[in-house]
């Protein structure tokens, strides 16, 4: 007798598979039963089984009759029609008004009337109902068929279809008609036919200590892992996209052989605005426009020469009255060129390039594109060569490293720059967008601060927008987010990842 | 940024051509303006701050015809003759007054339109709305000189729009002008503008009067401002008349200011004289970047409306007149960006000046990566929140000390956090409660405003929320980042009951330096936020890390 290699079936589906074929079909309720399992846990053999061809598994519908209240009191106490045959057939014709009083209600009267004429049992004439002897047998024969048809229900049947002698009874309203579906199983041919080659018998589904300590492995079955479940997702602590986003830029800002300072959150008016020449009745210094902190810093005294300065070209060139006290109220400062004058004042003339970037606050309501808190990125190339060429090549290599490509500039205003310039980048959707604003400082900025016959380029970058365009966020308060799944969630933003160069 | 309406058949009949809407884009994008809507014959566009000559039809045909060089720039011509105001009575609150007359003009519907959308323009950004500077304009046929700018108790007359006559009260009362700009005047102390037959020409800076008002049939027209800042003025003066003149006018006559020794007609001439600026060719090139020939700048000069008066080409320097109605102008500078713009400023390109040092991220920068870092490898995932948060939430946890701005849009977003902690007890809170999470961590790296001394610090703050989570925990998550960064922390009990169960906290300190707190929260403070676990905070500055870190390289 040759070897015959046997198959492995873990025990549970080999018992499944040995009960589907003792009974060839069965309900999966019934199959439970037998394993002396609950349903719900064997749906999953029967799945593999039925993946391995050797159990098929379909929904059956069934059908449960029982007599309805109708049914059950016609069976007991005889059909209506029954009932004034009965009646009839004592005097063989009775007025209808005494045929209505025999205990049937209207409608059980008027229904067995019809029957009666239906069959031509009886003859309904001036007011009386008249029985016609020749025509009964017809109308029995009906009565006993329904009688039949009742009995056979008197106690609830199952059937898979539902036979035509239903159709009177049920149209009458006499048996009710209960649908629902059953899981069955079938066996397979081929289970039939390869019974014997099945073994019940362990598969490995994980590598333990004691399998790695067998001698050889020839006896060990693997079971092949199914590819076709989704794995797993895995939770992950991450970074946020937003400081990724920040970080990479300041990273293509040190690349570009910027430096990094940084500047205070509560700032000087006098760093804000008047040593940026922004005259004190400008529209960006009133209250609808800057958050006041309502108290000064004291002056500092190698300050108070410099406000002299700022003060004399603010009456001379903008011819207002300029008032000193003002430059030392606190406020929260409205963009981060404060920043970079607070450098040009620490550092001098020179050759250098510094940056921030940074949070900085302006009154508003948040909604998708407005917050009263973000970011600026404010750079500044100092130098006596140093040129508008200068600012707007800065712009396009700029540009160029967040992958935001070209770059159209328009001429613009800015009280501290002269000439000041907009840039422009193309976003796919919402087409050309402002978002490099720019611009050579002014005499008027340079020499009080001790910079005179030197150029400083200057800009200010809402990289909120940017970010919102390189990430394809349309919602600037999503920047913010602290909601842990949308942050797990967040692939690394491409601009971060296209940081290398190619090829 | 103020929008202005002009009628495309309005500005051709005044620059003396009809423009396509490819030339008049152009010329838009070199004139600073940005188009909000072009709508059968009207266009509507964003004037920038510095460009009030552009605030209505006149000033924008003009400098569109010096542009494509229909028109070549000239100085104004004006005079001086025998008629004057008084001010010798002005009030002391508004003193100043000046007055030019525009002679020959053809006026209609549109044109009087366009005046007065450049007065009322004028008047909302660099006239402090009326405060500063109020702007008149009157039929001169309608006036007898002298006139005479006086403060008087009351006055009645027919003010502008109105068929009867109301006195300052009820002008003040009746009137939406005199609703408005009531607050500028002194009660019993109205500024009035009356010629020497007792007609009134207005009640600056509230209403003009009916009587004198310009109409389709006014020929010469009488303009006048008033206010508190005299250079100011006599700037809106310049543009006004400039751009009236525009109307087809003859002359401009300067009227005299009699009745006080400062302030007086005399700026007026200066002003509408213009001014002098040189400029280099050094300079243009220094500034721009970009070799200019010399032969190209009085071109692109002239196109911007300038008079190139001389020229030492062997020098390379430009003697400009600069017209009055370009009060943006005030130095050489400005002129070297209109010429950059004849340029095109996208043509401008070459090799940008290479840095003379290598690029540094900031110390505090490089210390919070290397925070992140950590914290993520034990399993945080990083928050941000903002600066700007609740009073209420704060005083509700315990903090008493935080600065507040005065003037919040929202109350929720109108103090400074002094810590990050109450924010990240918030975001545990909301994320728990929206995903039903059994356990967290998160951290923060943020700044921080100091409510003593309102400077800017770093922390950096981390929450372990989940069951059995207790003070171990963070003792353990903050010496490890500690540690991982070559300190040696030191844990001492805290007296803080500020958030924390205050036999449960405990301080941090790294060379006797105190930088930080570690603490289970308490449970008053976990039912309030609707959390069901425990809860261990931790808040570090990262200053102080920076600073012992920098201490250990020696």
């Amino acid at each position: 007798m040759s070897e015959q290699r046997k198959v492995k079936l873990p025990a549970r589906q080999y018992s499944i598979a040995k009960i589907v074929l003792e009974l060839k079909v069965a309900k999966v309720s019934e199959v439970a039963r037998l394993a002396g399992r609950r349903e719900q846990d064997i749906m999953r053999d029967i799945a593999e089984l039925e993946r391995m061809g050797l159990i098929k598994l379909s929904r059956r519908t069934f059908y449960k009759i029982e007599l309805s209240e109708l049914g059950k009191k016609y069976l007991a106490d005889g059909l209506p029609e029954e009932i004034v045959l009965r009646e009839l057939a004592k005097d063989m014709r009775e007025p209808i008004a005494v045929l209505r009083n025999i205990g049937l209600s209207n409608n059980e009267f008027e229904a067995a009337l019809g029957i009666l004429r239906r069959f031509g049992a009886v003859r309904v004439h001036e007011g009386y109902v008249e029985l016609m002897p020749s025509n009964i047998s017809k109308v029995l024969e009906y009565i006993q068929e329904i009688k039949e048809e009742l009995r056979r229900y008197s106690s609830p049947n199952i059937v898979s279809e539902l036979p035509s002698s239903l159709k009177e009874v049920r149209r009458r309203g006499l048996v009710e008609v209960k649908e629902y579906k059953e899981l069955v199983v079938e066996a397979t041919d081929f289970l039939a036919s390869n019974f014997e080659v099945l073994t019940p018998g362990e598969v490995v589904t994980v590598i333990t200590p004691e399998i790695i300590s067998l001698e050889n492995w020839d006896s060990v079955e693997f079971k092949p892992f199914d590819l076709s479940v989704e794995p797993p997702k895995l939770p992950v602590a991450r970074k946020h996209f937003f400081t990724e986003v920040i970080n990479y830029m300041r990273e293509l800002m040190v690349s570009l052989g910027f430096e990094e300072v940084k500047g205070p959150h509560v700032e000087l008016e006098l760093w804000n605005f008047d040593a940026l020449f922004v005259p004190q009745y400008h529209p960006s210094r009133r209250p609808s426009d800057v958050y006041i902190i309502g108290s000064t810093a004291p002056l500092e005294p190698h300050v108070a020469d410099l406000l002299n300065a700022i003060g004399k070209y603010h009456r001379e060139f903008r011819g207002y009255k300029w008032d000193q006290e003002r430059t030392l109220r606190l406020v929260l400062r409205t963009h981060c060129t404060a920043v970079s004058i607070r450098t040009l004042w620490e550092r001098g003339p020179g050759e250098y390039r510094v940056f921030t970037i940074d949070r900085v606050f302006r009154p508003d309501t948040p909604d998708p594109t407005h917050l009263m808190e973000f970011h600026q990125l404010d750079g500044i190339i100092v130098g006596p060569r140093v040129s508008f060429k200068d600012l707007l090549e800065f712009f396009r290599e700029f540009s160029r490293g967040l992958g935001l490509g070209e770059v159209r500039f328009k001429p613009a205003y800015f009280p501290f720059t002269e000439p000041s310039v907009e840039g422009y980048v193309r976003h796919p959707r919402l087409g050309w967008i402002e978002v490099l604003p720019g611009g050579m400082f002014r005499k008027q900025v340079l020499e009080p601060l001790g910079l005179k016959g030197y150029n400083v380029a200057a800009w200010g970058i809402g990289i909120d927008r940017v970010a919102m365009i390189l990430m394809e966020i349309s919602d600037i308060r999503d920047l913010y987010t602290d909601d842990v799944r949308e942050i797990e969630r967040t692939p690394v933003p491409r601009v971060v990842l296209n940081a290398g160069r190619s090829g | 940024m103020p929008v202005v309406a002009v009628k495309l058949w309005d500005l051709a009949r005044l620059v003396g051509t009809e423009l396509s809407m490819d030339v008049l884009e152009d010329l838009f994008v070199k004139l600073k303006l940005e188009v909000s809507k072009i709508e059968l014959d009207e266009v509507m566009y964003e004037a920038p701050h510095d460009r009030l000559d552009l605030y209505s039809a006149e000033g924008l045909a003009r400098a569109i015809a010096y542009q494509v060089g229909l028109r070549a720039p000239r100085k104004f011509k004006f005079f001086k003759g025998g008629l004057y105001v008084d001010a010798s009575s002005a009030p002391s609150y508004r003193p100043y007054v000046f007055m030019t007359i525009v002679r020959g003009v053809k006026l209609d519907d549109e044109a009087i339109s366009q005046l007065f959308q450049l007065q009322e323009k004028l008047h909302l950004t660099h006239c402090g709305n009326r405060e500063l500077v109020s702007i008149g304009l009157y039929d001169l046929d309608t006036v007898s000189f002298p006139v005479y700018y006086r403060e008087v108790p009351d006055v009645a007359f027919v003010p502008l729009g109105s068929s009867e006559i109301m006195s300052v009260k009820e002008i003040l009362e009746k009137t939406e002008k005199g609703r408005e700009y009531g607050n500028l005047v002194k009660e019993g102390h109205y500024p009035l503008l009356v010629d020497s037959q007792g007609k009134v020409l207005s009640l600056p800076p509230i209403i003009n009067s009916e009587e004198t008002k310009v109409t389709e049939r006014t020929k010469n027209v009488l303009i006048d401002v008033t206010g508190t800042e005299p250079y100011l003025m006599v700037s809106i003066l310049a543009v006004m008349t400039t751009s009236v003149y525009e109307r087809g006018a003859s002359e401009i006559e300067i009227v005299r200011v009699v009745g006080r020794n400062n302030f007086t007609e005399e700026v007026v001439e200066r002003t509408l004289s213009g001014k002098y600026i040189t400029v280099s060719l050094g300079r243009i090139t220094n500034l721009i970047g970009l070799e200019v020939p010399a032969g190209g700048v009085p071109e692109f000069l002239r196109g911007h409306g300038y008079v190139v008066e001389q020229v030492e080409s062997g020098v390379g320097l430009f003697k400009v007149w600069v017209p009055p109605y370009r009060v943006d102008v005030i130095d050489e500078d400005d002129l070297v960006e209109d010429i950059a713009i004849s340029l095109d400023y996208n043509k401008i390109s070459g090799k940008i000046e290479p840095p003379t040092h290598r690029g540094l991220l900031h110390q505090i920068e490089v210390i919070s990566r290397n925070l992140r870092d950590i914290l993520v490898g034990l399993g945080f995932t990083e928050v941000v929140n903002f600066i700007l948060t609740d009073p209420d939430y704060l005083t509700r946890l315990g903090f008493s000390s935080f600065i507040e701005v005065k003037n919040p849009k929202m109350r929720i977003y109108s103090a400074l956090r002094p810590a990050l902690l109450p924010e990240i007890l918030k975001s545990v809170s909301k994320n728990v409660k929206k995903y039903g999470l059994q356990s967290l961590k998160i951290f923060e790296v943020g700044d921080i405003i100091d409510p003593k001394t309102a400077g800017t610090r770093r922390n950096v703050a981390g929450a372990i929320y989940g069951p059995g989570t207790t003070l171990t925990d963070g003792l353990a998550a903050t010496r490890t980042l500690l540690e991982l960064l070559g300190l040696k922390p030191v844990f001492k009990p805290a007296e803080n009951d500020v958030l924390f169960i205050r036999e449960r906290s405990s301080t941090i300190e790294v060379s006797g330096v105190a930088l930080g707190l570690v603490g289970e929260v308490h449970p008053k403070h976990l039912k309030q936020m609707e959390l069901s676990f425990p809860l261990t905070l931790f808040e570090i500055s990262v200053d102080v890390i920076a600073k012992q870190v920098q201490e250990l390289k020696r």
